[in-house]
């Protein structure tokens, strides 16, 4: 019975959505996105350019057909599934839990500052590392172990992030145990 | 089908979001918005308290959206957002998501009668049954079954052990099935 429950709402996930937001919510929100933007996105500057612009013009439509030919061959490249589903599958696994653990770490960042930009500089490094691996998939000989790579860092950077947030809760820990103490005596 | 989990079909218009664009916001509001809103009432079974987390949220992820990278759907990421909001109004109400139920659940046996298998489940029960559920249980179920997150996520979700996210599933299904018997009697 257990079972047939559990596959019943598996199986009617989306009949489960049936409850729809308030009527006006929008407009709520967008007052207060307006109100978030006050600092309105500085107006361009306008530099003379006709020149520049006459050869930026030419250059452009050179750029742009061979933009086109190279997107095409990048997407194809690029969308982890078609290289492999499985490692696809694994790819946005890791990257959801890293998210997770990020926001989590974000939440010392005005607590512990210093702690917080060392943390996270760790992290930015590895991330770089991942940007290029992502970055020279397209042309990479061999794309596999590339992908491989790829997951081995994510899985390096979510272990990082783990042992990262155990030391914030043990610094916590003590931190209450103090102030236990304290309070005791 | 297969793609559509891993490449974001609404790519375009985050990036658009990303540079302020108010009608790419607009559009995707129209998209989530529905299913974000059903996110946040199964967690807080309050539908006032989910539309304000609701406008929050969205309020939120484009003030972030430059931050987002985009590794993942917009669906995910702003899921994330509504769920980590909720979860948090949510404590403001209860302290404790972990709901200790005095009842030994593993010793309760098994007692599987045969009309009750052959009873039709129909979604409108189950989800009047899962809004009776206690909160804890309430939310740790719909993460796992509706939402689609491990237990490993939500360990980190709720800041409880692998374990406990486990157990805690356990016995809100089983105390799930036991509402539902006690309704099927109406039902019938």
């Amino acid at each position: 019975m257990e079972e047939r429950v559990q596959n019943f709402i598996r199986e009617n996930k989306r009949e489960f959505d049936f409850a729809e937001p308030p009527a006006g919510l929008w407009e709520k929100i967008e007052k207060g996105l307006d109100t978030k933007q006050t600092t309105t996105p500085k107006a361009s500057r306008v530099v003379k350019l006709s020149f520049l612009l006459q050869l930026a013009a030419s250059l452009a439509v050179i750029v742009a057909a061979g933009l086109f030919l190279w997107q095409y061959q990048y997407k194809q490249a690029t969308d982890l599934a078609n290289i492999d589903p499985g490692l696809a599958k694994q790819q946005v696994h890791y990257a959801s839990v890293i998210e997770i653990k990020r926001s989590e770490l974000k939440r010392i960042e005005k607590e512990e500052p210093q702690l917080y930009q060392e943390f996270s500089s760790e992290i930015r490094k590895m991330d770089e590392s991942y940007q290029r691996l992502k970055r020279d998939l397209p042309g990479s000989p061999n794309q596999e172990e590339t992908v491989k790579a790829m997951i081995r860092n994510l899985q390096i950077q979510a272990e990082v992030l783990n042992q990262q947030l155990n030391v914030i809760k043990q610094i916590n820990d003590s931190k209450k145990q103090q102030n236990d103490e304290t309070q005791s005596i | 089908m297969l793609e559509a989990v891993y490449t974001d079909q609404h790519f375009g218009l985050v990036v658009e979001c990303k540079k302020g664009s108010r009608k790419a916001q607009y559009d995707l509001y129209k998209l989530y918005s529905k299913a974000m809103f059903n996110v946040a009432l199964r967690v807080l079974n309050d539908a006032d308290e989910a539309a304000d987390v609701l406008q929050e949220a969205f309020i939120d992820a484009f003030a972030r959206v430059k931050d987002f990278r985009q590794e993942t759907t917009f669906g995910l990421w702003m899921k994330q957002i509504v769920i980590n909001k909720s979860i948090s109004q949510l404590r403001k109400r209860r302290k404790d998501l972990v709901s200790i139920d005095d009842v030994d659940v593993e010793a309760i046996p098994d007692t599987e009668s045969v009309d009750m298998e052959e009873i039709e489940l129909q979604v409108h029960q189950v989800h009047e049954a899962i809004q009776l559920l206690p909160d804890g249980y309430r939310v740790v179920l719909s993460l796992y079954l509706l939402e689609g997150y491990d237990h490993e996520e939500i360990s980190h979700i709720l800041k409880i052990s692998e374990n406990t996210s486990r157990t805690q599933f356990m016995r809100a299904r089983r105390k799930l099935v036991e509402i539902l018997k006690r309704k099927g009697i109406h039902y019938n």
